[in-house]
């Protein structure tokens, strides 16, 4: 009796184990069949798909409610893997939900490629934030076009015609499906008391005047001075490469490169900056530092994984403007009142070209569940009163503005800056219809004028945005695009080759390299298409 | 009627087995469902496909034909991804073989059963840790001022930090070393349960014959466990692009390597992610996918057919 029994007990586990996977496998085909079902259009999902949506629809967002003062919540996947705060939380979001009635549920992107597997699986949320892939996301079938959603819910916003029809440029059928924050002219900027964000060379002022304020006006005077530091403080590490972003265009831009990927030739033709004999020589200067130790193996800049430096670690340190500068001397106050960091006044032969088309842009995807209250929202992003609030804070509370029209913030805000929580606490990440002026005043306003006195004049004379470079690069599946990825996959190792070359040989040798591979992957076939688009789209932008 | 008594029977047979048979049919279908339904995708290797159509576009899409195929093979590194792969493959199969039957081994010949357990505990708990957490554990280790640098700067062997993370005559070591201690107990479980199998008489018979411990291994141990080596050799062999017995290759590849040493780190896999996937070009990777699905299903038939010639052991 006893086995019998027991030989029942295992037949039944054996059915319940049976029961469980077959429940996994065919949970996970489900699921497979939704995603699908989404990506070819969205129109032929099932009733029960249908039914759950409509309860999703009144249980989260209302529904007929949206115009009733009820909090929606709308999904959105922010495509910046780098992005510090991965939460709609903080005294501006509060306010941006109090004055727009949306709150966001957020995702922030684990790696560059989550994105393009969101699309091709149809499992986009509400909204997709990013600054990639903006030609495939211009598709009709993925995500809604603005002009459309405009005219069905009578949105009154004119869009400005150059952001309009830089948006209608990525997309095949003419339409706009978004629109790209941070778009500024040249002479946007005259008024400014900040600069664009470019490429910036910081160091620490505290140690310059140490070591008895050398020249730093070429690449020479800076290796000498990086020498000079690598004496004083064995320790330290002379040159800082932070990112992969900055780190080389910060160098272009002071030997008068600038930030362009095709430079105009003499012949009216456009070169890739990659062919410049000055970014060779910044490559070489670079591998000179690298096998003198002034630039440490484990920066990020040579492996994602890096550990980085304690805030102190480092004398010149390549970054951004408005970026890296305050959060790090709050950082170096707090370990010594004494250590600062200056942004480095460029050399004479700098040049801060350009070539900008705006940031990133809002998508509304397909998938999402209430559509007018996605372009009402986004719409009210690109007001200037949500963009000096999602940029500066609350006017009156957290800045006023002086008789110049800068802001200036008030002393809550200022000792967050310094305490370095006021992402937390007040969280400007949620600029997405946000204005670069407004940021760039907005973040000039936080530092002292020391720390940027030197540097920002000098950028403000030398910068200039030629937006049809960018517009001219190639998109979608063509040959050039495929071209020009090839060409963009192949700079970041050679770079990071040419900078760990055991000589200078070597080093040249590796770039010619990179020259080679560069053309044998199409390189010259992407200059001329660029050469033919620049003379096309120029005059629309002028 | 003797078909028909053929049939019943069977039929019979299948239910008496049923609670075996349930468990077999679970996994044809889980085998079904994610490993041959997903093949009818390969049909976008061939199309100018494009991840905006979704799964219509694999029926509107235009053919193109080797298109694809073309491109890669015309790729400026086509030969140094091929040689990339392989080498990183076979020098990983080169250890990874080998010693997880070592382990077994030993792990067979310790006499006390306490410290079998934690022998054999040991040595497959790294099998469950992620490849993320073991990149993370070489970046701790190997940076300019871990643990390794910093020993040998202490003991005098190095003035300067050796760059272990981005230099690329590094890459291959750590990558081997890597997979060898992370999967190396779990094999060995295989080989383990191979060696439980083989019949004591025969020990106690060789013992009694004045064999040492050495000739019981030679002659008894491992002739005994040969056919279970040589389905494993086979079946890694198979998977050898992907990194056969020494975890995944594409994991390695990606997580381990960087711009220094990208000249050995870049391996087929890795590619098809920056160029293919990442850019959102589903047909190209696709086509990449099949080019080594096909060196893979090579690699197992003819891995197969000189087994069969040299020690008659084979799959099929």
């Amino acid at each position: 009796m006893k086995t019998k029994s027991s030989e029942k007990r295992k037949r039944w586990l054996a059915i319940l184990l049976v029961t469980g996977l077959l429940a996994g496998v065919l949970s996970a085909c489900g699921n497979g069949t939704r995603a699908e079902t989404s990506s070819a259009g969205g129109q032929n999902g099932s009733a029960s798909e249908e039914a759950q949506k409509t309860e999703q629809k009144s249980g989260e967002t209302g529904g007929d409610e949206a115009d009733s003062g009820e909090v929606k919540t709308l999904s959105i996947f922010i495509d910046h893997t780098w992005y510090p705060v991965d939460s709609f939380t903080g005294a501006i979001p509060d306010e941006i939900t109090k004055r727009t009635g949306i709150t966001l549920d957020v995702t922030v992107a684990v790696d560059t490629n989550q994105l393009g597997t969101m699309i091709s699986s149809g499992e986009l949320p509400d909204l997709v934030y990013t600054q990639r892939l903006l030609d495939t996301l211009s598709n009709p079938n993925i995500c809604y076009s603005y002009e459309d959603l405009l005219s069905e819910y009578n949105v009154d916003w004119e869009i400005p015609a150059k952001q309009l029809g830089i948006a209608r440029g990525y997309s095949q059928d003419g339409k706009a499906y978004t629109v790209l924050n941070m778009f500024a002219d040249t002479s946007d900027w005259e008024n400014s008391n900040s600069v664009p964000m470019v490429g910036s060379l910081s160091y620490r002022r505290d140690i310059y005047e140490e070591i008895g304020c050398p020249p730093m006006n070429s690449l020479d005077d800076l290796y000498a001075v990086m020498g000079q530091v690598k004496e004083k403080h064995p320790d330290m590490v002379p040159l800082q490469l932070l990112g992969q972003n900055w780190n080389t265009e910060v160098f272009k831009d002071l030997v008068g490169v600038g930030a362009l990927r095709y430079i105009e030739q003499e012949d009216g033709s456009y070169q890739c900056y990659i062919r410049d004999e000055r970014y060779k020589e910044v490559l070489l200067w670079l591998n000179k530092c690298y096998a003198s130790g002034y630039i440490s193996p484990d920066d990020q800049f040579f492996s994602d994984a890096s550990q980085g430096f304690n805030a102190d670690g480092y004398f010149f340190s390549c970054g951004c403007t408005q970026n890296g500068i305050t959060g790090t001397n709050a950082e170096l106050a707090a370990i010594d009142p004494s250590y600062v960091r200056w942004e480095m006044k460029p050399f004479d032969t700098a040049y801060y070209g350009q070539s900008s088309l705006g940031w990133s842009g809002v998508f509304i995807s397909k998938n999402c569940k209430d559509p007018e209250a996605a372009i009402k929202f986004v719409q009210k992003m690109f007001t200037p009163e949500m963009q000096q609030l999602s940029q500066m804070g609350r006017e009156g509370i957290d800045f006023t503005f002086d008789d110049k029209g800068f802001p200036v913030y008030s002393d809550e805000w200022m000792a967050s800056v310094k305490a370095d929580t006021n992402v937390k606490d007040y969280n400007t990440w949620f600029y997405l219809g946000g204005s670069t002026i407004i940021e760039a005043d907005g973040r000039v306003a936080q530092m002292e004028e020391d720390w940027y006195k030197d540097a920002y004049p000098e950028i403000r004379k030398r910068y200039e945005n030629l937006p049809w470079i960018e517009a001219a690069r190639p998109i979608g599946e063509t040959d050039e695009k495929i071209a020009e990825d090839k060409v963009t996959e192949l700079i970041m190792p050679y770079e990071q080759r040419i900078i760990q070359a055991s000589s200078q040989e070597e080093a040249a040798a590796l770039y010619d390299e990179l020259i080679t591979n560069a053309e044998k992957s199409g390189l010259a076939d992407v200059e001329a298409y660029v050469t033919q688009r620049v003379a096309e789209l120029m005059p629309m932008y002028q | 009627m003797a078909v028909d008594e053929r049939k019943k029977s069977v039929w019979k047979r299948i239910g008496k087995q049923k609670q075996i048979q349930t468990f077999v049919w679970a996994g044809l279908l889980f085998l079904f469902v994610f490993n041959f339904v997903p093949m009818f995708g390969i049909i976008m290797a061939f199309e100018n496909y494009s991840i905006a159509d979704g799964v219509k576009g694999l029926f509107t899409s235009e053919w193109v034909g080797l298109k694809y195929f073309r491109e890669f093979v015309n790729d400026y590194n086509f030969f140094s991804l091929i040689r990339n792969t392989l080498v990183l493959s076979l020098s990983k199969m080169v250890f990874t073989l080998p010693l997880p039957i070592l382990l077994a081994l030993i792990i067979n010949e310790i006499r006390s059963r306490l410290v079998k357990r934690i022998v054999q505990t040991v040595s497959y708990l790294p099998y469950f840790i992620s490849w993320v957490i073991v990149a993370g554990f070489c970046q701790l280790f190997l940076k300019s001022n871990g643990i390794v640098n910093n020993m040998l700067i202490s003991i005098g062997s190095i003035e300067q930090p050796i760059a272990f993370m981005t230099g690329k005559q590094y890459f291959l070591p750590i990558a081997i070393f890597t997979a060898c201690w992370k999967d190396m107990g779990w094999w060995a479980i295989l080989f383990l349960s191979a060696i439980a199998g083989i019949d004591p008489n025969l020990y106690e018979a060789a013992e009694m014959d004045g064999c040492s411990r050495l000739k019981r291994i030679w002659h008894i141990t491992l002739p005994g466990i040969k056919s279970t080596i040589t389905v494993v050799l086979i079946l890694s062999l198979g998977n050898l692009l992907g990194g056969g017995l020494g975890g995944s290759n594409f994991d390695q590849a990606w997580l381990l390597g960087n711009g220094g040493n990208s000249e050995v780190s870049e391996i087929i896999q890795t590619y098809v992610m920056k160029i293919g996937l990442s850019k959102g070009r589903y047909a190209y990777a696709a086509a990449i996918g099949l080019c080594q699905s096909i060196i893979s299903v090579v690699l197992v038939f003819t891995s197969n057919f000189f087994s069969k010639k040299v020690s008659g052991d084979s799959l099929f």
